[in-house]
């Protein structure tokens, strides 16, 4: 069995690790935050993780099968799967997680002829692929473990952050402007956030709101993988380090991102300038899943540092955009997808310059 | 007939499968999706795949007996004008008797019935104006593709509106309500396939599918 | 509408190409090199636009006051066809250079199905001319962009390790379906709380 290193247009680019290693390096630093989420919504968030990568597995293995190459061992198809389970709410009937999987496995990646091959980044495509087919069930939100007693599952509590707050607004105006006190109030917080929260600022003198303490520890309604915040992070510090992923996207797509969102996003809900959200943005709607583990798929992004500067910033207009006036939980993979397609076109832009690097 | 043995050439060959090699060879599915693409943007439902199926149809034979006896006093600078017009006024008198007797199948169809008129597949018979004795035959291969035609799209709106809606719909007759409910995949179809993108994927591997096929069968035959 | 939801609409919401699956005939198989789609591109822009402006000409002054409207996809294809025949030779008397970038693709618009559709669209639309006008070069700036972004995909698709099966017209099939449910992103809702 040949060990490949992922297929680049040429020039390819050489890495010190094959890829089945760093595919499980990768896959190591997700499960500190699967685990959480197993933790906090219960064993069905297991269960939804486990079937994914098994039809992500299957999928794989057939591709195998049609393209006469073999992969099932380097690890991309579980990556695939857990992160296709990580966009998912951990009630999402299983049959979600079985299509898309398949979905991704097949029709994105081994009809282009497997690893290395395709355009469109899999585990994103799927994602919304089962969006496009299911929306309602992608809302099946788990209350977490934390929160007050009593909370119910269903609407109109147990939404998640900003499904509640775009229940609230008109036509979505409030979605990434400041939200008002008396919206926050009304959201349920767990009394460890609010012991946190009052620690915090008791002892640094510096005044949040419990909410956000939630938000970035990961006790809220979300998706598996995207709630917790502060695990997706201590994972990536790892990955920086072995430079399997680099800064340049993760930062341009965050920094357009939650510019746009502080300068414009108080503007429909006629708030003024710079009256946005962006740390609440940042912390709903696996933002942070998105910026550091589905934008840095080596194999559908830019090849160049710049190429990946601007599909960083490309991902956030548009995921700006979609998220203020479209589909706002799914609009970071939306936002992907749409720069997935303009990948070629930035490599040709950026060519000339990787070109004379290589020389230098 | 030709003595055993003998080498035979690709167009005889299509001589004497004939009515084989007309439905598969020219069906747009194998082929190259030759005026399907229109028509996929209303293959969400059966119903509406078999009234658009049944119009190019009708209007891809009655362009082409239209243009082949006029065609030859054309010249040939005018002539595909001349097939434009014939081509649009049937498109328009089809949308008059889709508004007249099936006013919601054309609500449903809107511009793709006019659209017809400009059909690659209606359009891409200029070249049959031969002599009067080829008629016959270059008609009977426009009719072989626009069943063929009718076929595809009949099959990819079957695969579309099972997985995108778990239904069949077809017309009402007599009790029949005309839907064909698919069980499991009803309660949670994969919409997706409701929409245009799922059709070109559908499309895609149909075709696929097809030349998978036909690969299989040559090497078989040979 | 305004111009800006006349555009939005056109290129993202109800991409010609991506949504209702108009002019893709030409694109599945002109998509080889990139001068020629950006030529093919433009020349159904333009035609498309000043085709969509005569439509309405004709309907508005012609079709309506004579209670012919059945008549107007004949007015449609004609105004389409006419417009690339006036164009071809307008540019076949002007520079090479135009000739080489439009001209050749000219001949190629006259029944296009982008063309007609986005014509038909638009003055079915009950737009103003200006409108209409605006409404056909948005309708085929969307297909040249779909085109433009399909070209720019074409490597992956060619590449020998395509299953065989899936090699030419079915991968690029897909590729276009794939790059339409990336713009299921810009729906309606989208549109409406975009514009306001």
């Amino acid at each position: 069995m040949i060990d490949r290193v992922s297929l680049y247009e040429a020039p390819h680019v050489h890495q010190g690790a094959t890829t089945r290693r760093i595919m499980w390096t990768v896959i190591a630093t997700l499960v500190p935050a699967g685990a959480w989420a197993v933790w906090i919504y219960g064993w069905r968030a297991l269960v939804v993780i486990l079937v994914s990568v098994a039809a992500a597995l299957l999928g794989e293995l057939i591709g195998n099968l049609l393209s006469r190459r073999f992969t099932l061992r380097d690890g991309s198809a579980v990556l695939s799967g857990l992160l296709i389970a990580y966009t998912l709410p951990a009630g999402v009937p299983l049959y979600v997680p079985i299509a898309a999987a398949l979905f991704a496995m097949l029709v994105i990646k081994a009809s282009f002829g497997g690893l290395g091959t395709n355009w469109m980044n899999p585990a994103v495509g799927g994602q919304v692929f089962a969006y496009f087919s299911w929306s309602g069930a992608l809302s099946a939100w788990v209350t977490p473990r934390f929160w007050p007693q009593g909370i119910a599952t269903g609407p109109p509590l147990g939404l998640s952050p900003l499904e509640y707050i775009a229940s609230h607004s008109v036509d979505g105006a409030h979605l990434a402007g400041k939200v008002s006190a008396a919206l926050l109030h009304s959201y349920p917080v767990s009394t460890a956030a609010e012991a946190t929260a009052s620690w915090i600022s008791d002892s640094l003198r510096l005044t949040i709101d419990p909410h956000f303490v939630d938000l970035f520890f990961g006790n809220v309604p979300g998706a598996l993988g995207g709630v917790s915040v502060l695990l997706l992070l201590l994972g990536s510090i790892h990955l920086f380090r072995r430079r399997i992923i680099t800064w340049q996207a993760p930062v341009a797509f965050l920094t357009s991102f939650l510019a746009l969102v502080w300068v414009f996003g108080g503007l429909p809900a006629n708030r003024g300038w710079f009256a946005g959200a962006p740390v609440l943005q940042l912390f709903s709607g696996a933002t942070v899943l998105a910026a550091l583990y589905l934008i840095s798929d080596p194999v559908t992004t830019p090849l160049a540092g710049r190429g990946m500067v601007i599909f960083g910033i490309g991902t956030g207009i548009f995921a700006f955009l979609i998220r203020v006036f479209g589909a706002a939980g799914e609009s970071v993979f939306m936002a992907i997808l749409l720069m997935n397609v303009a990948v070629p076109a930035i490599n040709r832009l950026t060519e000339k310059r990787l070109n004379e690097t290589a020389r230098s | 007939m030709k003595p055993r043995g003998h080498k035979l050439q690709e167009s005889e060959k299509d001589e004497r499968t004939g009515l084989g090699t007309g439905l598969w060879k020219r069906n747009p599915i194998v082929g190259t999706a030759l005026g399907l693409c229109p028509a996929l943007a209303v293959s969400y439902r059966v119903d509406n795949a078999i009234a658009l199926g049944a119009a190019v149809f009708a209007i891809l034979l009655l362009t082409a007996a239209t243009m082949m006896p006029i065609g030859m006093q054309v010249p040939l600078r005018y002539r595909f004008m001349l097939q434009l017009v014939v081509s649009s006024a049937l498109a328009a008198v089809a949308e008059l008797l889709f508004q007249a007797y099936a006013p919601s199948v054309a609500s449903r169809l809107g511009i793709y019935v006019p659209i017809i008129a400009v059909n690659c597949l209606v359009l891409g018979g200029a070249e049959h104006f031969g002599s009067r004795s080829t008629w016959g035959g270059a008609l009977l291969q426009r009719l072989i593709e626009g069943l063929g035609f009718f076929v595809a799209l009949l099959v990819i709106s079957v695969v579309r509106e099972v997985l995108g809606s778990g239904t069949i719909t077809l017309f009402r007759m007599g009790t029949f309500d005309g839907v064909v409910h698919v069980g499991a995949l009803e309660s949670h179809p994969a919409s997706l396939f409701g929409y245009a993108a799922g059709a070109l994927i559908v499309l895609g591997y149909l075709q696929a599918l097809a030349e998978w096929v036909s690969r299989a069968r040559k090497e078989r035959g040979a | 509408m305004s111009y800006i939801g006349i555009i939005v609409t056109f290129v993202f919401v109800n991409n010609v190409a991506l949504t209702q699956l108009l002019g893709l005939c030409p694109a599945l198989g002109v998509t080889k090199r990139m001068e020629s789609t950006v030529g093919l591109g433009v020349a159904v822009t333009v035609v498309a636009a000043i085709a969509s402006l005569i439509t309405w000409l004709f309907d508005h002054l012609v079709l309506v006051p004579l209670g012919v409207e059945f008549l107007q996809i004949i007015v449609v294809v004609l105004s389409a066809a006419g417009t690339a025949h006036g164009l071809e030779w307008i540019v076949s008397k002007s520079s090479k250079g135009l000739r080489d970038s439009i001209g050749l693709f000219l001949p190629l618009v006259t029944a296009n199905c982008a063309v007609v559709g986005v014509a038909l669209i638009a003055a079915r639309s009950g737009y103003g001319p200006l409108e209409s006008f605006v409404a056909g070069a948005s309708g085929g700036a969307g297909a040249m962009m779909a085109m433009l972004l399909l070209s720019t995909l074409r490597e992956k698709m060619e590449s020998e390790w395509v299953p065989k099966a899936l090699r030419g017209t079915p991968i690029t099939l897909i590729t276009a379906g794939l790059m339409a449910m990336a713009f299921l992103a810009f729906d309606k809702a989208f549109l409406v709380k975009l514009i306001g």
